[in-house]
């Protein structure tokens, strides 16, 4: 199984984390995240910050993990590739690595906006977990 | 898009009849050269849109309709409130009037051709766009209360735009009784770097 992807929506693009545990899948979810933006490879896990949200269920959840790396993102200017997640219920704690935004070095194409709630979906797939979403560029 | 599917009205209007749950017909405003080249997706959100609460008349796609997420993008309708229409926050997406702007230059075509690329050129240099773009305008959190509640009239006060500008705007740019504390610290810090700026773009003539 792959970690993680990205797949075609002619307005816009999904992402795509996939993982043994929802938690993991919501990692995965944030590294297809950042990999729309820039080439993940290239970020140096050198800068930790702390994320945390709360949502009723868990695809919503999903929506406020990633819009909370964006928002931590667009403030601090800062790019992600690491990411640890832990649920608990309604809640997500996520400790992320990354390091200042440098356009060159990242090789930075396109910014997303937002995650949204078009084609959302956290499930049980092939023994593991599948989060997914469209995402707003 | 399968043009057997659609009754012709006249060259440039084009009817989904109404089947199923849809409220209103579709209409597609496009040439038969342009219908054909549009995705089948278009014809199911239009068809989509059709079956929504209050909506009036017809559900209407115009000559640039492609595929968006609820709506086709360059789709249009109306919904009655009495009728218990709704109102979306994202009909098309989510950001509508991406950076696009008419503008009245004074200039003719004829003067503008000959330089349109190096003009999109200085357009591309000198307005901040893309991943961690910054404007030149930087803002404190009380300036950006004004701005949020004087909308474009404080543009114009700063002199970012005249005052003709603001005839053209929907009340002229600023929503009555706006009220900047319902926009979170978390939002604001977001535009405290990003005013002036375009975010993400590709442009496109």
């Amino acid at each position: 199984m792959i970690a993680y992807e990205t797949f075609e929506h002619e307005a816009d693009i999904g992402i795509r984390g996939n993982g043994a545990t929802v938690e993991e899948a919501f990692a995965h979810a944030a590294m297809a995240l950042y990999s729309v933006m820039v080439n993940l490879s290239r970020v140096t896990p050198i800068v930790c910050r702390e994320v945390e949200v709360e949502a009723p269920d868990r695809e919503l959840l999903l929506v406020e993990w990633l819009n909370g790396l964006l928002a931590l993102s667009d403030i601090e200017r800062l790019v992600f590739s690491r990411f640890q997640v832990i649920i608990d219920g309604c809640r997500l704690r996520g400790i992320v690595w990354g390091e200042p935004l440098d356009r060159e070095k990242h090789d930075a194409h396109v910014e997303v906006k937002g995650a949204t709630y078009h084609m959302l979906s956290v499930v049980e797939r092939n023994g593991g977990y599948s989060a997914e979403c469209v995402v707003d560029v | 898009m399968d043009i057997r599917v659609l009754d012709k009205i006249n060259e440039h209007l084009w009817e989904i009849p109404r089947t199923g749950d849809m409220r209103v017909p579709g209409r597609i405003f496009a040439s038969e050269k342009l219908v054909l080249e549009m995705d089948e997706k278009v014809r199911e959100q239009i068809t989509n849109v059709a079956m929504l609460p209050g909506i009036q008349l017809a559900s209407m796609a115009m000559p640039d309709a492609h595929w968006g997420y609820g709506f086709p993008i360059g789709g249009v309708a109306a919904f009655d409130p009495e009728e218990g229409g709704i109102i979306s926050m994202g009909g098309v997406g989510f950001d509508i009037s991406c950076g696009v702007r008419t503008m009245k230059t004074g200039m003719s075509l004829e003067a503008i051709a000959p330089k349109l690329e190096r003009l999109v050129d200085q357009f591309y240099n000198r307005i901040p766009a893309g991943v961690g773009s910054e404007g030149l305008i930087a803002l404190n959190s009380a300036q950006i209360d004004e701005m949020l509640m004087g909308g474009a009239e404080w543009a114009v006060k700063r002199g970012y735009g005249v005052s003709e500008d603001l005839e053209y705007i929907e009340n002229h740019g600023r929503v009555e009784g706006a009220d900047p504390d319902a926009v979170s610290d978390t939002a604001k810090k977001r535009q405290h770097r990003e005013m002036g700026t375009l975010g993400s773009v590709f442009f496109s003539f």
